[in-house]
This record gives structure tokens, C-alpha cells and sequence, in this order.
């Protein structure tokens, strides 16, 4: 029988186990479903604005899917710990169609993108400023520097140009990973200003 | 019988068995191959392109074809054991993610010694990027052992194996960058194959070696082919490699998370929970 303890904090994970949930059931799904879904400009351009959310929701293979919900739950525990948890439901629903049209207008040679990792790397950038606010400077430090040194790899070594998925000619897009970082940040800047 | 028709008949028979010892007793050599240098470069007297760094914009579409021949001794190999090689080395090709489309340059569009303008011509028909290219060199040795004078008696070329063979093959696949003919990287095959036959059975034996050979060379290659394509990756991931890096329009992206930046983020959220909890 799980303790009171675990239960107490299953309670407060439980919409974050969902999502993941959610994404992991959406992986199983047909590939016509997620194609509906991937964040497409052309289909975009033909008023099919849900892309703007649910391409975040779209992974192109099992690795792929693995890390990127493993580090968006990890991060989505430490800030729900923190009493940060409307920040995850913020992110997914306001950061969301920021990034993706951030994506499209930054970089117009993409046609399709797919993946988490842009709204987790937002995710990150808001829980370091919410350590830094919790008074864990230490740990604020640690995570950004984390944050930073992936960022910056990408940038020196060019991993996107190579970096494998499981689907053949589908390649990384390290600006994701940048501008969810900056909108993280603004984000975690904005609430802070508004709760002082 | 005159004495003199006596010597000559006796001098006749000792100049055919001298002969006919030398012929049994000899050697012979074949080589079949198709060369990439004769093939973009055939005119020595022309100075080579001036070497720029290529743009590669991915996914990148590629072709493979195999080298045509301008000369050969010992007979070509046959269109399908070109057709078998070729169909391997873009079998290694189709699994790489930075490459979406990969398709097999008929042998009717390269020209033998057709260089580097004969290359672009076929790459902007089939609208390719990069160009693998095929090439091997095959030299067949036959001697003959004491066993070969069993052959005098006709019947012994049928049944002592008085011949041994002696068969070496080395394979190449070049990747050249089709706009500015540009080499990109190059992996290497080889094999050699000893083998002993009768004296009628020795062309079948020889054929027969030269497919097994060949085969095991394109193993050889395919092999080397995988841990250069691995290098060369790296090269371009450490910024070493001598080419440009762009994404083709309308491309499909990911985001991917890093196993590296994962485990941080896991040992600093177990480290954060568990300085909580005390």
C-alpha cells in the first residue's frame, strides 16, 4: 500500500503523469494522426492553427519521445516541489504557440517541426529562476549552467546538423532549444514582476 | 625410312614436346578494373578544379554508381555482380538520417573517361547532391605446379589439379560532392583468394574466384564504408571537415534533448529533492 506521503505527491504530480501520459499514447497513435498534428507552415497557412500547440505533442521515434518527456516530467516534478505548477500548464498553453511561431518566422527554410524539447528547455529556464526565487541560489547556478552547456554544444559543434532520429531526414533544430530558453526566462521575469 | 627423314622426324618430335612442356608449364595473367581517377580526370594535360569547400544542404539526395572502364585485359564483370555492389553500398547509405533520398546511376549514363562534366550532367538529370562512386581492380595469376605434367596424357587435365590460381581484388567507394566535384571521403576493400584446379576446369575456377572474390571485398568495403561514414560525421560535428552545413527549404525538424544534458538534469532534481526533504 503506497505511504501518505506518496500518495500526497502522486496528487500533485497527477497532471503532469497525465501529460506524459497523454504523449506517450500519442506516440502509439497512427502516423496520419500525428501528421494531423505535427506543427506544418504550409497546413498552418490554411488556418489548421492547433498545430501551434500540438506540434510540441509530436515525436519522431521512441529516443526521441524518451528524453524529451523524461526531462520535461523531471523538471515538471522539481517546479510542482517548489509550488510552481500552474507554470506547467503556462507553459503548455501560452509558451507553446509563441515557440512555434517563433520557430517558423526565425528559421524560414523549416517546413515541418516536431518535439518537446523547445517548451522543455522553457521549462528549465523557469525552474532556474524559481530556485534563484526560493532562495537555492546554488542550485539555480547548477541548473542554468546545465542549460547553458547544451546550448552552447549545440551552437560549437553542430550537432544539429547530425543529430539521428529514429525517421530517416528529420533533423535537430537548436533554435527550439534557444528560444524556449529566452521565453522561459521572460516568462519566469514576468511572473515575478507581477507577484512583486 | 632414309636416315635423314629419320633425324628430321626425331628433331620435329623434341621441338613439339619442348613446346608443348613450356605451354603446360607456364604461366598467365588477367586484370580487369575501372579506375575513379581515369574516369573524372582522363585528360592528365587538364589542371584539376580549383578546390572549394561544397555546400551540403540536407537531407541530401544521393546516387551510387559504379566507375565505367575505358580498357580491359581480362574481360569486364558481369552488369549484375555490378549491379549486386552498388545495390549494397546504397543499402549502407539508406539508413543515414541526413539522407532522403539514395538511388542507383544507371551504367548507361557515365561514359567511360567521361569526367567530372559527364558526373554533373547525370547528377542534375536525377537532381542528386552527391555521388558514390564504384570502382575495383581484379588481377587473376595462373601457374602450373609438377602435377601439370600429368596433362601430356589428356587425361590427367582432367583429373590432377596441376593449376593454382591466384586471385587479389581491392574495391573503392569515393563520395564526391556532384556541384564542385569535391571529395568528400573514400573507404577501401580488399580480399585475395588461392585456389588449385585442373587443367580443363581452369577458366570455371578462375570465374568462379573472381565472383567469390569480389564479393568478399564488397564485405571488406561495406564494413570500412560503415566506420568512415562514423568519421566523417564527427569530422563535421567537431568542425574539422572541409564542407558547409546548410538545411534544404522547407525541411523537417526536431527538437531532441541530449542523453548528457538528461542525466544533469536528473542528478540536480534528486540532489534538489532529497536537500528539500532534510
Amino acid at each position: 500500500m503506497a505511504s501518505p506521503d506518496l500518495s500526497a505527491r502522486l496528487g500533485r504530480n497527477s497532471g503532469l503523469l497525465l501529460a506524459a501520459g497523454l504523449l506517450l499514447g500519442l506516440a502509439c497513435c497512427p502516423s496520419d494522426v500525428r501528421e494531423a498534428l505535427l506543427l506544418r507552415r504550409g497546413a498552418l497557412v490554411h488556418g489548421q492553427v492547433w498545430r501551434l500547440w500540438t506540434g510540441h505533442w509530436v515525436h519522431f521515434g521512441w529516443s526521441h519521445l524518451v528524453w524529451d518527456v523524461g526531462c520535461f516530467v523531471l523538471a515538471g516534478v522539481w517546479l510542482c516541489e517548489l509550488g510552481a505548477r500552474r507554470v506547467i500548464w503556462q507553459t503548455l498553453v501560452l509558451l507553446a504557440p509563441l515557440l512555434s511561431l517563433g520557430i517558423l518566422l526565425i528559421d524560414p527554410k523549416i517546413g515541418a517541426y516536431g518535439g518537446l524539447s523547445g517548451l522543455v528547455c522553457a521549462e528549465v529556464a523557469v525552474l532556474s529562476v524559481w530556485l534563484w526565487r526560493t532562495n537555492q541560489p546554488t542550485l539555480s547556478v547548477l541548473v542554468s549552467l546545465a542549460l547553458a552547456l547544451k546550448l552552447g554544444a549545440e551552437l560549437l559543434t553542430g550537432q544539429a546538423a547530425f543529430t539521428h532520429f529514429e525517421v530517416g531526414a528529420v533533423h535537430s533544430v537548436p533554435l527550439a532549444h534557444q528560444l524556449g530558453t529566452i521565453l522561459g526566462l521572460m516568462w519566469a521575469v514576468f511572473l515575478r514582476k507581477k507577484s512583486a | 625410312m632414309p636416315r635423314f627423314i629419320r633425324s628430321f622426324l626425331l628433331l620435329a618430335l623434341i621441338g613439339f614436346l619442348s613446346v608443348s612442356c613450356a605451354g603446360f608449364y607456364g604461366y598467365n595473367r588477367s586484370e580487369r578494373s575501372s579506375s575513379i581517377v581515369e574516369y573524372l580526370y582522363p585528360d592528365q594535360s587538364k589542371p584539376l578544379p580549383t578546390p572549394t569547400v561544397p555546400v551540403l544542404r540536407l537531407p541530401l539526395r544521393v546516387g551510387v554508381a559504379f566507375v565505367p572502364s575505358a580498357r580491359n585485359w581480362g574481360g569486364e564483370i558481369s552488369e549484375q555482380q555490378k549491379q549486386q555492389m552498388i545495390q549494397r553500398v546504397a543499402e549502407k547509405f539508406r539508413t543515414q538520417g541526413f539522407i532522403s533520398h539514395i538511388e542507383t546511376i544507371p551504367s548507361s549514363y557515365l561514359r567511360p573517361a567521361g569526367g567530372l562534366a559527364n558526373l554533373q550532367q547525370a547528377g542534375r538529370m536525377l537532381q542528386l547532391d552527391l555521388a558514390v562512386l564504384v570502382a575495383y581492380d581484379q588481377m587473376q595469376y595462373g601457374d602450373e605446379n609438377l602435377l601439370a605434367f600429368s596433362y601430356w596424357t589428356i587425361v590427367g587435365s582432367y583429373i590432377f589439379k596441376g593449376n593454382k590460381n591466384d586471385t587479389q581484388t581491392l574495391v573503392e567507394a569515393a563520395v564526391y560532392d556532384i556541384p564542385t566535384g569535391s571529395f568528400l571521403f573514400r573507404a577501401p576493400g580488399a580480399n585475395r583468394i588461392e585456389s588449385s584446379s585442373t587443367g580443363v576446369r581452369t577458366s570455371e575456377r578462375q570465374r568462379l574466384d573472381s565472383a567469390t572474390s569480389l564479393s568478399l571485398a564488397t564485405d571488406d568495403l561495406i564494413s570500412n564504408l560503415d566506420a568512415e561514414l562514423v568519421a566523417f560525421k564527427q569530422k563535421i560535428k567537431e568542425g574539422r571537415a572541409s564542407v558547409q552545413i546548410e538545411h534544404r527549404e522547407g525541411y523537417t525538424g526536431g527538437g531532441a534533448i541530449d542523453v548528457g544534458f538528461a542525466v544533469s538534469l536528473l542528478g540536480l532534481v534528486i540532489g534538489g529533492l532529497w536537500r528539500r526533504r532534510t
